[in-house]
């Protein structure tokens, strides 16, 4: 049975077959130099921060000391919380690789470990503790597949580590998706409802017409046309931060978002303005869009612009319950109407003018009815 | 006189195509966008505001009757022949079957229109989806046989280009209705070019809606180089470019269908022949 060279002889590696996403697969346990382990270069976990250093160095496959660099760097990785708690509790889980020592899983563990070892003196005797790791390694006949499946197995598979965010997930199910693999297999492979692949699916619709709107020039000379003006960098870090309010749009206005694209613009448009602070809010948005009065307030350059329109929204929707309230709802309108002043009524948009006609019909008759009484 | 690219029309009719393939819901919507298309045509030819009155009995609803009929084969029809090609999906070509002067025929005028002039209530085209782009009959629009456009057609006509792989469904449509007629242009962008050809077709309230979509939809357009060209596009003459979407022929589609069912009835013995 061949041993990789980084797998310590002493404990003698133990042959074992363990499950991975429904396949059993051999592999040996054993305790693994950390030295000659290679960090996994392209764990779409890094990738943002990978291209933002990209960009900076150059496009050039990154070495091991700069990958561990991003990773200590990375508020997302939590690289030294880690750290601490494997000073404190010991490592329990064992790190997967393959066969020519290229992590599989454990990413994080083995960088927590290297950090471990940048930080403990040469003379400390806990050293030597860490200078090897309990390892999974799968076969040198291993294929590409049993790879992807360990893959799935570790990062989709719900359990108490930090499992790869949203977004880097969605992007391994559309990939999937994009090459034409059917929504139900799709479902099996990453162990997902088919329902939740569809969402998937749509919202990575979403968020490519927002990377498309976001990284277009913007367009001086027509006002509705021309995107943000963003780079490819600046556009995905945003769809990234927000991937789950593009889900809560996809639950709450998919439909709007393809029909009617003037508010799609504006849409992406608040999206980069942060102007959404919660689920509550983004549910909202197509539906200030449609109210005159949420729409100019969540289109205003306020911070709490969406909470307000929500406000508002929430406001109108309550049910008149005494004569009171109507009476007070009236002054307020009316001292509205008198505060007005003559510049502002002339700008008033056609839409508002014709509201007001419309009003005065309906006051003239709820005045002849009342005097009726 | 300027024309658009032959290759500019033929990707855009690929990306018209549905999302997901089968079900009515491509069929439905393309007849019904159809329709709404041949009656902005027929009132910018025509000049006449609408409603529109399309009352077989009498010479004046004939003649508009004929005209909308012209504008509807226009807009669907792809190549003249015997057997023509025409489109009943956006997307995709169909040979023979039912022809589009009768299919307009059966599908607006003498089912929706007819059923419209004895409704009570106001008669809203199509039925399906629930965004109606024209009314019909007397309760709508004060004549029997009348026909107007819904109030809310803007809001409601993007709803019959959803579903389809285009991510600038109103830029795809215009090369489609403009890929075998010549417009008189100086523009140098398409989206000013597709203006100045929509604009020789259609009524301006169609148009100024048109232009606003494609201003909103510029930026999921993409470029695409030397858009015009100074000859009469063939696009449809030859479909190899289509791949493995070929044409369908409508005809040999259900002649062998209704061979395959008389064979099940020879199969079980079921008597059908006289």
């Amino acid at each position: 049975m061949p041993k990789p060279n980084f797998l310590l002889e002493k404990p003698e590696p133990i042959l074992r077959t363990r499950l991975y996403n429904g396949r059993p697969l051999n592999v040996l346990e054993g305790r693994a130099k950390i030295s000659e382990i290679k960090g996994w270069a392209d764990n779409p976990r890094i990738d943002l921060a990978k291209r933002r250093f990209q960009q900076a160095v150059g496009a050039r496959i990154l070495q091991q000391d700069e990958l561990y660099d991003l990773m200590k760097n990375d508020p997302e990785v939590k690289l030294a919380g880690l750290r601490d708690d494997i000073m404190k509790n010991g490592l329990r889980e064992p790190i997967t690789l393959s066969f020519n020592g290229t992590l599989l899983d454990g990413n994080r563990r083995f960088f927590a470990v290297r950090f471990i070892l940048d930080t403990l003196p040469l003379t400390d005797p806990n050293r030597q503790d860490y200078e090897t790791i309990n390892a999974y390694v799968l076969m040198d006949n291993a294929t590409p597949e049993d790879e992807q499946r360990v893959l799935v197995e570790e990062n989709f598979s719900p359990s108490l580590k930090i499992e790869w965010p949203d977004y880097v997930k969605a992007s391994h199910v559309v990939r999937a998706h994009e090459a034409g693999v059917d929504v139900i297999d799709i479902a099996k492979k990453f162990k997902w409802p088919a329902s939740k692949v569809r969402e998937t699916v749509r919202i990575n619709q979403i968020v490519n017409d927002f990377l498309v709107y976001a990284t277009a020039p913007e367009d001086q000379n027509d006002e509705l046309g021309g995107g943000l003006g963003l780079t490819e960098q600046e556009a995905e870090t945003i769809a990234a931060k927000n991937y789950q309010f593009f889900n809560e749009a996809q639950k709450s206005f998919f439909d709007p978002l393809q029909t009617d694209l003037e508010f799609k613009a504006n849409f992406f448009r608040w999206m980069k303005e942060e102007k959404f602070s919660s689920f509550p809010e983004v549910r909202i948005a197509y539906k200030a869009w449609k109210d005159p009065e949420a729409k100019s307030i969540i289109a205003g350059n306020d911070p709490t612009a969406a909470k307000d329109a929500k406000s508002t929204l929430d406001y109108n929707a309550r049910i008149v319950r005494s004569g009171a309230e109507a009476a007070g709802r009236i002054d307020a309108f009316v001292k509205f109407l008198r505060d007005m002043k003559a510049g502002e009524i002339k700008s008033l948009p056609v839409q508002a003018r014709d509201s007001l006609k419309e009003a005065l019909i309906l006051i003239e008759k709820m005045s002849k009815a009342a005097s009726s009484d | 006189m300027l024309y658009l690219n032959e290759k500019l029309i033929q990707e855009s009719f690929l990306r018209l195509r549905q999302i997901e393939k089968g079900g009515k819901k491509g069929l439905e919507r393309t007849s019904a966008l159809m329709c709404f298309l041949a009656f902005d045509a027929f009132l910018k030819r025509t000049s006449i505001n609408p409603p529109i009155d399309l009352d077989p009995e009498t010479a004046n609803g004939k003649t508009n009757r004929d005209i909308l009929t012209r504008e509807f084969v226009r807009l669907v029809q792809l190549k003249n022949g015997s057997e023509p090609y025409h489109v009943l999906n956006l997307g995709e070509i169909a040979i023979g079957g039912s022809l589009p002067d009768n299919r307009f025929s059966a599908n607006f005028l003498t089912v929706p229109l007819k059923a419209a002039t004895t409704s009570a209530t106001v008669y809203d085209y199509p039925s399906r989806p629930k965004n109606p782009l024209l009314v019909l009959g007397l309760k709508a629009t004060g004549i029997k046989w009348g026909i107007d456009r819904h109030r809310d057609w803007k809001a409601n006509l993007p709803v019959f280009l959803q579903g389809r792989k285009t991510k600038a469904p109103f830029h795809d449509l215009a090369c489609f209705v403009l890929r075998q007629r010549g417009f008189l242009s100086s523009a140098i962008t398409l989206q000013d070019g597709i203006t100045d050809g929509l604009a020789e077709i259609f009524t301006s309230e169609l148009c100024s809606f048109w232009r606003t979509q494609l201003s909103l939809e510029k930026v999921y357009f993409g470029e695409f180089e030397n858009p015009f060209q100074d000859t009469v596009p063939v696009s449809f003459l030859d479909c190899s470019w289509m791949g493995d979407i070929q044409p369908v022929n409508e005809t040999v589609t259900f002649v062998s269908r209704v061979s395959y069912l008389e064979g099940l009835l020879r199969m079980h013995n079921i008597p059908f022949e006289k």
